[in-house]
């Protein structure tokens, strides 16, 4: 393959603090079946054209992430080429009944900065291997795994649907990984109110899907 | 007093998660989290949605300007097939079953550390075995207490997460089971007792010294490593 298909045509825009672009927050409409079909691609006939395509929306989002946990550059694209190979290597893993693809790679890239951290004095190791992770997630039967794969989607138009300003507070829970004090601190915010703008979508998340599992059983 | 009960399973609360799942918990926390993610697949499950947030979060936030090279480096990297990939190879850990009552994140922590889990004396009926401390001074070891064993009332300087591997025990007439997680901070002042029939082993992740009431014990600790 030459080298040219992985690189995007156009550059991601630079990283930004998210004290947010909200438009930036939102499930990408339609992202999760179109990485479906790319990964399945990717699996079932090698297409490295689908790859890179994978490879062109994710790597800029996940360098991105790691620089906003302290990670150089360098460093962070280190990484990020390590996930990268794991998933082309392992794409037989992946299994869209189980998991969003970002939701596999975002856990994917958490466990390998661990890893990384291990390896150079800065953390205790706690899950070496990368892409078996979400293979732990029980699941017990392909009609539970249907069942599995549209509360994903439920999750993800719940999430969408949101208003900003609870988008902005599970951002920077969830995503940046900063404690309910600290984002009180960052925003201004009331630390109560805080907790339940975090709180309140977390729990109509859950019982929404918490319905849908169990309407199939 | 009624007979201690379990009525709840025990985890930490969504806020923690919320820091596992970002990678922003403190070593010895993720650990513990992950071996309690391990044992309880309702809890795995539940990381694995708060996963689908993050995930939905990042595929959607705004990118980082990747150097020229990244997309040539990550080509050939894909095609050397000589290079060799750890991620590839099943560990020992997860080859081997090791003792019951260890989790596959302990195996695998011990097996990368090259560690092997070093019981020590630490007081009649109990020993420790200490796997990792931190600069800040977070320290993760396990703890076994013989049936029917009763811990010094005590409190924290921090956070104190004790995972129950094996066994249980109880505080006053709350009970603590295989599979739980016990949060306590600095505000808590507790005397955990082991239930009888079986001895318990728990994986323990704290921060500070346990404060303790008895002046013998405050003498005794730099020795019992407590």
């Amino acid at each position: 393959m030459r080298a040219e298909m992985l690189r995007p045509a156009r550059r991601a825009e630079p990283a930004r603090r998210s004290t947010l672009g909200l438009a930036e927050v939102s499930a990408l409409p339609g992202r999760t079946e179109k990485d479906a079909e790319l990964m399945w691609r990717v699996k079932a006939e090698r297409d490295r054209s689908a790859f890179s395509e994978l490879a062109e929306h994710y790597a800029p989002r996940l360098v991105a992430w790691l620089i906003n946990r302290g990670e150089s550059r360098p460093t962070a694209e280190d990484i990020v080429q390590d996930v990268l190979v794991a998933v082309w290597r392992k794409a037989s893993l992946f299994d869209e009944n189980k998991a969003s693809f970002s939701a596999w790679v975002f856990r994917a890239t958490r466990n390998k900065w661990i890893d990384h951290q291990r390896r150079h004095g800065r953390v205790l190791p706690v899950e070496p291997d990368l892409m078996n992770a979400l293979a732990d997630a029980p699941q017990d039967s392909a009609e539970k795994g249907v069942e599995r794969a549209q509360a994903i989607d439920a999750l993800r138009q719940e999430l969408a649907l949101l208003p900003p300003e609870q988008k902005q507070m599970l951002f920077l829970a969830f995503f940046e990984g900063l404690s309910h004090s600290q984002i009180a601190a960052r925003t201004g915010v009331a630390l109560g109110t805080v907790k339940s703008r975090i709180r309140a979508p977390l729990m109509n998340l859950r019982v929404k899907l918490g319905k849908f599992e169990g309407a199939g059983q | 007093m009624n007979s201690p009960a379990h009525n709840v399973e025990h985890t930490v609360d969504e806020e923690w998660l919320a820091s596992y799942v970002a990678g922003s918990l403190s070593d010895a926390k993720s650990l513990v989290v992950a071996c309690q993610a391990s044992m309880r697949p309702d809890l795995a499950r539940h990381i694995a949605e708060l996963e689908h947030v993050g995930g939905a979060l990042m595929e959607s936030s705004s990118g980082a300007e990747v150097s020229v090279e990244f997309f040539d480096k990550l080509v050939g990297a894909l095609e050397d097939n000589s290079e060799r990939d750890d991620v590839l190879q099943l560990s020992e850990a997860d080859k081997s079953e090791g003792e019951v009552w260890e989790p596959l994140p302990l195996r695998r922590y011990l097996e990368t550390a090259g560690a092997e889990i070093d019981w020590r004396f630490a007081g009649p009926g109990v020993e420790r075995a200490p796997l990792a401390q931190t600069e800040d001074g977070e320290r993760l070891y396990l703890l076994k207490a013989r049936a029917g064993f009763s811990m010094p009332i005590h409190s924290h300087h921090g956070e104190e997460w004790t995972l129950i591997l094996k066994g249980s025990y109880h505080v006053n007439d709350e009970r603590f089971i295989v599979g739980d997680l016990h949060r306590e901070d600095e505000t808590c002042t507790h005397q955990p007792i082991v239930d009888d029939g079986e001895e318990c082993i728990c994986l323990v992740a704290i921060e500070g010294k346990l404060k303790f009431k008895q002046t013998l014990l405050k003498a005794l600790q730099p020795l019992l490593g407590v």
